[in-house]
């Protein structure tokens, strides 16, 4: 039996219907979207539009014009922070953040960009007080993960997101762990960018994301040419989504997105969320039995995603990662998972932790094949 | 039936434009846009030019970047 618990990096399986979409506009829809006069251009063009749409309606995004498709979430995040921060600006992150946006940051820490980190505790949590006393009069943009891909930690973007809207500064969410698993309202949590991955918890496949830029907000492309408008001139258009949209969108990807959008919302947020919590705190109280286990960050299902991290006293992470692949087809991840701050803040760093992480298709059997399994490793 | 022509700046306008306008109930014909008229989306949008008023009126209010709508006189396309 194979077992994939590894949906924190990429969902797996998809829904048939997103591997049907893609495979369709593969083979009948597979002209350039808004690049040709032809009704096949058209078609591509329309599978592109109702995505947005699709989109816009999932997180309440008032125009689906806001919508700009990205490879990935990664890609949405260095659009909005190099896009944004200028030198002399200052922008406060949380200490849970993934690499996605240290990296860049870091980056423009060289070009004058001032960051603070703002420390979580041990189980991840961030105290909405120690954001609002690091908030500074040239404090830009304040950058937050809606959980922690390394513990779950759900990260309170509620709060966050009225202290920014009171001191009138942008608050950019990294919901890589939550999008398709938690509601997010970009107007209720005063959002003004939400990046995110098409192909974790939306279900879509890898090379899909994008990032929703609030109205009127003002940000620079990192990539410009031909959006199949404006044509005539030299410059790129100052219109969303063509501002950000240069070069050929990845129409098949972005039609098995909708595709697992759509999915989520006949099978409903709520009975994923449902789901995937009753696999968590199964897979918890069983792992708590077992000698010399650690887990890191909240133990209670509310506090976070279906994300566990995990190690056992006097083992090495990687020994058990090997043998849960080679013996047994689990298949999870080991290491730092690309989050070192994340690590450093619940104690982990340098050795990381076992990952594990479900989606709605994992069942309790599955929970149950890995603890046996576990179990005769150990021994 | 004389016929008229909404064209836009963009082309996911011109989509949004035409999901609205069905959403009124105005029958609208999806066409390449006509060389001689400028705009930078290669759609357009034909509807019975006694649409025109609505037209416009949803295209205004939802903030649509329409370049304009056209009506055929002798041979050329006029902006209305």
């Amino acid at each position: 039996m194979e077992v994939y618990f590894d949906n924190a990096a990429t969902s797996y399986p998809k829904p048939p219907s997103v591997y049907e979409a893609i495979n369709f506009t593969l083979q009948h829809v597979g002209a350039n979207p808004g690049r040709g006069e032809h009704s096949l251009s058209q078609s591509a063009n329309r599978i592109i539009f109702k995505a947005r749409e699709t989109i816009a309606e999932f997180f309440n995004i008032p125009n689906s014009r806001n919508i700009v498709f990205t490879s990935n979430g990664t890609e949405a995040i260095n659009l909005a922070l190099k896009g944004f921060l200028k030198p002399g600006d200052h922008g406060i992150i949380s200490s849970m953040e993934h690499n996605s946006v240290v990296r860049p940051l870091n980056s423009l820490k060289n070009d004058g960009v001032n960051v603070t980190i703002v420390q979580c505790d041990k189980e991840g949590k961030l105290n909405p007080d120690y954001v609002f006393k690091e908030i500074k009069k040239n404090t830009r943009l304040i950058v937050l993960t809606h959980a922690s891909n390394v513990t779950g930690t759900i990260l309170p973007v509620e709060e966050i997101g009225e202290i920014a809207a009171k001191k009138g500064i942008p608050l950019l969410v990294d919901a890589a762990q939550t999008a398709g698993t938690i509601p997010i309202d970009v107007l209720r949590n005063n959002i003004s960018l939400l990046a995110c991955p098409g192909h974790k918890s939306l279900l879509g496949p890898q090379g899909t994301g994008f990032l929703y830029i609030c109205e009127g907000f003002n940000l620079k492309p990192l990539i410009e040419g031909g959006t199949g408008s404006n044509s005539e001139l030299s410059e790129q258009p100052d219109f969303l989504p063509d501002r950000f949209q240069s070069g050929t969108l990845n129409t098949p990807g972005i039609a098995g997105l909708k595709a697992g959008i759509e999915f989520i919302n006949k099978k409903s947020i709520q009975t994923i969320k449902e789901h995937e919590d009753m696999l968590s705190k199964t897979f918890i109280n069983k792992l708590k039995e077992i000698n010399r286990v650690r887990i890191y960050g909240p133990l209670s299902i509310k506090e976070k995603t279906a994300v566990v991290s995990f190690n056992i006293k006097g083992k090495d992470s990687a020994d058990i990662a090997t043998a849960l692949d080679e013996k047994y087809q689990i298949m999870v991840r080991v290491g730092l998972h690309c989050s070192p701050h994340a690590h450093k803040t619940i104690g982990t760093f340098p050795d990381g932790t076992i990952r594990v992480s479900f989606s709605i298709f994992n069942t309790v059997h599955e929970i149950d094949y890995f603890i046996d399994s576990l179990k005769v490793i150990l021994n | 039936m004389q016929k008229a022509i909404a064209v836009f700046n963009s082309n996911h306008d011109a989509l949004l434009a035409e999901k609205l306008l069905k959403q009124r109930h105005i029958r609208i014909r999806p066409i390449i846009k006509p060389r001689k008229v400028s705009s930078s989306c290669t759609l357009a949008l034909e509807f019975g030019v006694e649409n025109s008023r609505k037209v416009t009126e949803i295209c205004v209010s939802n903030k649509l970047l329409l370049a304009g709508i056209f009506q055929k006189r002798d041979e050329e396309w006029v902006e209305m």
